[in-house]
């Protein structure tokens, strides 16, 4: 059993505690994720998933209730050494213009970088690999101005950031929503190859169902602030209880197996990669 | 600094909603009641003009149903500050030589507490309640849309003087609608940043500067940002052939009412009345 | 960028310097602490200083209305709950920083050294005549006037004189700044001559730096000018 390099065990959570504009966003949530899976983590808008992430890298915290434990120290607890926990966890947010802060994207990237006092050399290096990771020249790219980025290159630019800190634990918060397809597939090699080269952890919140499906190998479902399913990403796709109870759809292919289930055409085992579905379909053809 | 997570419900007051008088009055009317107010407060140096002032701006609080003491609690974390300033002023201030209140003396040490000095004080202390229960009283009691709708109608005769008094309300609601946008961002922004850099953006030893140098590099981005979004603005403006105010009707209109007038003219009263106190020959 | 109408352009530009103005000042962001009795050094006036520069004076005015208004509704002190303080100097930080904006946009850099010799004169025979009643403020006043016109002039020496220019002019008006609500305040009686000049001196020397320091980086950073033209790679 690999290490658990996160364990979020009843953690509730309210925003602008007592105004009048007090609102609940976590009721009593969990979370395990062990060292070098890509996790996933999906809800509907609202669910926590955003706010649940934040506490991960210590944006939020102490916690009205509940534990945070990440790479084993207690984020909840106030006497946390931040600054390390922070080295270690990357977080990437939904807007990349939201990330972006310096004037040029070569600053930008190395930022964190910088943060963690490399020599200079040593920056360059780590902005060198950052930047090849996401697809961006360099050369090209380290002089411009961060505003003048198109917005699949800014997203790219906020990702290169965080990957330049070589982080253990990486957060992805909807890091994909509003790609086009080539740039949704791009990122999913890239996360992949972190997880298999690098050894990183990567969790990812996110609504698009069939993207869980293809990329994670676990599955965290959070519902009103709540977490409702938990588990390796096939048991709960396939569960019996669905996901329709909790107002999710399910990935397409699962959609297809089922389909093909009710007209007698039944695949073995439980596919959820196009690539399973297909392999199925011919295994279940008749020869 | 205030909490990440409330930057984006910023706003100059709450408007808290309790169907008062007060609360059903026109914006024009209130806005400028506040302006008559303000200005009686401000030239009140007297101790009789002042506690009438506070006398009737208490009254109105209390018949706008507004919670005294929460508006109060505003107050509270600096209360030390206030009470240190005055002392100082008490202290310190040059008043008239003649009228000393109390002396005292401690061998090299000797202080003069003038009679000036303590009118000084107090005055400054009511006129200070008077002012943060005005303030209340505008924001509390009138939404956002009515203070903008009634600014550019107290403003509209500006514009017979080839003023720009359309344009000057245009600023306020633009800056209005920019403001909780801009209040998002500057939250991300800081939570990007913490996340990256864990909140230390400066290289200075000491805290001041580091604390400067921090604020500054989270203005610069924020700076860039609200320009690319006017930028957008301005093509969008332009695109629905906006060309200035001159002739632009309302789709809300508030109408002017006997309550309106009542109101105007016991503000009137009120503030002649402080200021015919100021100049009796006792104070 | 397309060519906009003028007014308009300017009517938005005012619209979001005036909205930044309000974030900071409302949430308090735009205030450092700095160790001492009375408000904390500010980075709210900052915005009327670029909006003057950027827009011309009538744009700094307003947007110095604003920043004064603002202040005055959220202050929770008896000094600036006082219009005069709060609201009237405030009007002026716009103005100044554009008209020395304006004034040394042209300059060279031997223009704008024999200026900031004559301001350093004036500030040496002021600081003589200050050293008459209040004895140690003198030599402050003198010392920091010297520091001050020395760096300008080391630093002329390697930056675009228009970079200067704009710092110069921002620490115009932030000074306006300090300088007229303090003042204000002791007319009013809010302070004493001393104190205000206590508070001055510990506010007043930071947040023109940093207002020098801040209003170059957006400039240049709108305007694409400075000598700095790529990442520190």
């Amino acid at each position: 059993m690999s290490e658990t390099v996160v364990r979020v065990a009843g953690l509730r959570h309210a925003y602008m505690v007592g105004t009048p504009m007090e609102t609940a966003a976590l009721r009593g949530a969990e979370l395990t994720v062990s060292r070098g899976e890509i996790a996933a983590l999906v809800g509907p808008d609202g669910a926590g998933k955003s706010t649940l992430l934040r506490f991960l890298n210590a944006l939020l915290r102490p916690a009205r209730m509940g534990q945070v434990t990440v790479l084993g120290s207690d984020a909840a607890a106030p006497s946390l050494d931040v600054a390390a926990l922070r080295r270690r966890v990357g977080l990437v947010f939904q807007y990349p213009h939201h990330q972006l802060f310096e004037r040029y994207v070569g600053d930008d990237v190395a930022y964190g970088a910088r943060q963690l006092g490399l020599s200079a050399p040593e920056v360059r290096e780590r902005v060198a690999w950052a930047m090849a990771a996401v697809g961006l020249d360099l050369d090209a790219f380290k002089d411009r101005a961060t505003f003048s980025l198109s917005g699949g290159e800014m997203r790219r630019a906020a990702l290169a950031g965080v990957l330049a800190m070589k982080p253990e634990l990486l957060l992805l918060d909807e890091a994909t929503t509003g790609l086009d397809p080539g740039g949704r597939s791009e990122l999913h090699t890239l996360l992949r190859r972190l997880r298999d080269l690098e050894g990183m952890t990567v969790v990812l919140a996110s609504n698009d169902m069939d993207e869980v499906a293809e990329l994670a190998d676990s599955v965290t479902v959070l519902q009103g602030g709540r977490t409702v399913a938990a588990g390796p990403v096939r048991d709960v796709f396939y569960s019996a209880d669905g996901l329709q109870a909790v107002g999710l759809t399910q990935p397409s292919t699962v959609g297809i197996v089922g389909a093909l289930r009710e007209r007698g055409f039944a695949l073995p085992g439980e596919p959820l990669t196009l690539a399973e579905v297909e392999e199925g379909i011919w295994r279940a053809l008749p020869a | 600094m205030a909490s990440i997570a409330s930057l984006r419900h910023v706003s100059i007051g709450q408007y808290i909603a309790m169907g008062s008088v007060v609360h059903r009055l026109d914006p024009r009317g209130k806005l400028i009641c506040f302006g008559l107010l303000i200005i009686a407060t401000v030239a009140a140096t007297t101790y009789t003009s002042n506690v009438l002032l506070l006398a009737a701006v208490l009254g109105l609080v209390l018949l706008a149903r507004l919670p005294v003491g929460y508006l109060l609690s505003t107050v509270k974390p600096a209360v030390p500050v206030i009470l240190i300033l005055a002392l100082m002023q008490l202290l310190f201030y040059g008043g008239s030589a003649d009228a000393a209140l109390l002396t005292l003396s401690w061998g090299p040490i000797h202080i003069v507490v003038g009679r000036d000095a303590v009118r000084m004080v107090v005055t400054s202390l009511l006129r200070f309640l008077d002012l943060l229960f005005l303030t209340s009283l505008l924001t509390n009691t009138t939404t956002h849309g009515e203070l903008t709708r009634g600014l550019e109608s107290v403003l509209s005769p500006l514009n017979a003087l080839h003023l720009p008094g359309h344009e000057l309300a245009m600023i306020g609601a633009i800056a209005l609608r920019f403001v909780p946008i801009l209040g998002e961002q500057m939250e991300s922004i800081l939570m990007a940043r913490e996340s990256r850099g864990v909140g230390t953006g400066g290289s200075s030893r000491w805290r001041v500067v580091r604390n400067a140098q921090q604020v500054a590099a989270l203005i610069v981005p924020l700076f860039v940002d609200a320009y690319r979004r006017s930028e957008e603005m301005m093509l969008a403006m332009q695109a629905r052939c906006y060309r200035g105010g001159r002739g632009r009707t309302h789709l809300l209109e508030s109408a002017w009412r006997l309550s309106d007038a009542l109101a105007l003219g016991l503000t009137v009263l009120l503030v002649a009345s402080v200021l015919a106190l100021q100049h009796l020959p006792f104070h | 960028m397309t060519s906009y109408d003028k007014g308009t352009r300017r009517v938005i530009t005012a619209g979001w310097l005036l909205a930044i103005t309000l974030l900071l000042t409302l949430t308090r962001t735009g205030m450092i602490p700095v160790p001492t009795p009375a408000a904390n050094a500010t980075v709210s006036h900052i915005p009327a200083i670029i909006g003057g520069i950027l827009e011309g004076p009538i744009v700094g005015l307003v947007i110095g209305l604003g920043f004064g208004f603002a202040s005055f509704m959220s202050a929770t002190i008896p000094l600036f709950k006082d219009p005069l303080v709060a609201v009237l100097p405030r009007l002026f930080i716009g103005v100044t920083a554009a008209l020395s904006y304006a004034a040394l946009q042209r300059a060279s850099k031997r223009t704008l050294a024999v200026m900031v010799a004559i301001v350093l004169l004036f500030l040496l025979a002021f600081s003589y005549e200050v050293s008459k009643t209040i004895a140690w403020l003198g030599p402050i006043i003198a010392i920091i006037s010297v520091a001050g016109a020395a760096f300008i002039y080391w630093w002329m020496r390697r930056e675009d004189v228009r970079i200067v220019g704009l710092a110069v002019a921002a620490g115009v008006g932030s000074l306006t700044n300090t300088v007229l609500v303090l003042s204000v305040a002791v007319l009013r009686g809010y302070l004493s001559s001393e104190a205000a000049w206590g508070i001055g001196l510990t506010h007043g020397v930071p947040e023109v730096i940093v207002a020098a320091v801040v209003t170059v980086a957006v400039v240049a950073a709108l305007r694409q000018i400075g000598s700095r033209r790529g990442s520190r790679l």
